[in-house]
């Protein structure tokens, strides 16, 4: 079984297995300092010092609480927005404004105009990965509710539904595959909304952790914060896949997404 | 709704009283349906037969409460039909499953709507489910379903509730002739059990005059009411009927009633 799933990924593993042959040609046989290219064996020490003394760990859980965060008030004001605006179609016109200037202008600058409105800390954090998940999410959103059967409303008018019975038996479960394809987009963008704002003034994260370990030429650690990076945003992304394979089963096409991988 | 009117003596279920609809068209009104005038007694089973196109589902819909009366009188239980009303069932075109419900749970969605207790529901669901034959696909989703068992489906969702009007938009137009037979004896089986009445649209002769009490002709579209014809054929019915010479004569009767005087619109028509 073990063998068969490795012989499946067997393309993975070797792209996998080459490019750290690569880097560690690369940072062997050229003479290039380390400060510029550690090597793997640098970098999996410096790893291993910061697991045992706790220090990827607590910036690691710092990015993560600002990044779930976030995620949660993106996701609280975008699907209750997104509703209204299924509903009440001169809303989207009156809003359009706005949300075209929040897209249009770069999260990356209005970071730091926000730290200079709530402080470094943790809220600023996560009101940057909430405005960069709000948008995917309210689109979405407004998308799912928007492409359900007209036959289907039909159904629940005939049934007598009351508004909130036709958001929970109907708006909802059928709008749930679109919203799940934007937590999907959103869960990784949060990364990079917290990692931004870390970077711009913070004193505890990943993003945090990278600024400070370049300060000290410790070019190791700031692989070590990134490959900490990479791992939280697959696990997000794994995790909502999982969900939408739990939640969405009934679509035919689900299941098989999820065995799609990555 | 909280004014109760009791039926009164006589009464039919449903009266449609000069229905008339029109679509605005570039300002020029475009009648779909015109002058439509005819009762349903309670118990008895209506066809509405026209060709495709024609109106017939627009009808239906109005019927159901889903488009608002806008020219003529439509009474329901006594009372002018307005909005959907709890007590008429509508059965789609396609079964129109919510395809994250198990086959169960479709049927149960009209009482849990209706805040019936989850034990109750489940247990007048079983009863529908039974009573349709599926026994064994209570869990089944209905992508997994073929198209007569969907459509059974349907019928048990829309029954389950105890309506005393059922509404029928050409159910079985998208099944295959063998499944859409079975599904006629399936049908009358549930209506003889049921004894609720029913309205069904279709553009079959056969499936009208096997199935109804009555039929009513509509033209070409704008539909007004070409033959209100009563057919003559005891019940139980069984497949024979179609091949005697009263049931050649009728289909004759509305061939003749469809194509008698051919609106001016007709050849722009082309069916959905």
């Amino acid at each position: 079984m073990v063998l068969k799933r490795l012989g499946h990924y067997l393309p993975e593993t070797l792209a996998v297995l080459l490019g750290l042959g690569l880097w560690w040609t690369l940072s062997v046989w050229t003479d290039l300092p380390t400060f510029i290219l550690p090597t793997p064996m640098d970098v999996y020490r410096k790893a291993l010092y910061a697991l045992t003394t706790g220090l990827l760990w607590r910036h690691f859980w710092a990015t993560l609480v600002e990044v779930l965060l976030g995620l949660a008030l993106g996701m609280s004001v975008a699907l209750p927005l997104g509703y209204l605006m299924h509903k009440f179609t001169p809303l989207e016109r009156i809003l359009s404004p706005y949300l075209v200037a929040s897209q249009a202008m770069p999260v990356v600058a209005i970071a730091p105009l926000l730290i200079i409105w709530f402080g470094p800390g943790l809220f600023s954090k996560v009101l940057i990965c909430a405005l960069i998940v709000f948008f995917p999410m309210l689109v979405n959103t407004v998308v799912g509710l928007g492409n359900i059967p007209e036959e289907w409303r039909d159904l629940l008018r005939v049934l007598h539904a009351s508004w909130w019975q036709i958001l929970w038996y109907l708006e909802w479960p059928a709008a749930l595959p679109v919203i799940a394809g934007g937590l999907r987009i959103g869960a990784t963008l949060s990364v990079i909304g917290a990692v931004v704002g870390e970077f711009v003034a913070a004193d505890r994260g990943l993003g945090f952790l990278i600024n400070a370990a370049r300060g000290r030429y410790d070019t190791a650690m700031v692989f070590v914060a990134l490959a900490a990076l990479m791992l939280m945003a697959l696990a997000l992304y794994g995790t909502v896949r999982l969900l939408e394979g739990r939640l969405l089963a009934w679509q035919s096409n689900a299941t098989s997404r999820v065995h799609q991988g990555l | 709704m909280a004014q109760v009117i009791l039926p009164r003596q006589g009464e039919p279920l449903l009266s449609v009283r000069g229905l008339s609809l029109a679509y605005e068209n570039d300002g020029d009104p475009f009648w779909v349906l015109q002058d439509l005038s005819f009762n349903v007694e309670e118990g008895s089973f209506v066809a509405i037969l026209g060709p495709s196109g024609c109106g017939k589902s627009t009808l239906l819909r109005v019927l159901a409460g889903l488009l608002p009366v806008p020219q003529g009188e439509v009474r329901f239980d006594g009372a002018p039909l307005r909005e959907p009303h709890p007590d008429i069932g509508l059965v789609f075109q396609h079964a129109n499953l919510l395809p994250w419900r198990t086959v169960l749970e479709n049927i149960t969605l009209p009482l849990e709507i209706r805040g019936i207790s989850q034990n109750e529901a489940q247990r007048r669901a079983r009863e529908m489910v039974a009573l349709i034959g599926l026994q064994g696909f209570e869990n089944t989703l209905p992508r997994d379903l073929s198209g007569g068992m969907a459509q059974r489906v349907a019928l048990a969702r829309a029954l389950v509730y105890h309506p005393r009007l059922l509404l029928l938009d050409e159910p079985f137009a998208p099944l295959d002739a063998l499944t859409r037979e079975q599904m006629w004896g399936e049908l009358l089986r549930l209506w003889t059990h049921t004894r609720v009445t029913i309205v069904m649209v279709t553009h079959s002769m056969t499936e009208a005059l096997v199935l109804a009490d009555r039929v009513l002709v509509l033209s070409p579209r704008p539909a007004r009411l070409r033959l209100t014809l009563d057919v003559p054929f005891p019940r139980p019915r069984t497949e024979d009927i179609r091949y005697t010479a009263t049931f050649g004569t009728l289909v004759q009767r509305i061939r003749e009633a469809i194509l008698s005087v051919p609106s001016h619109n007709t050849r722009q028509e082309k069916g959905p």
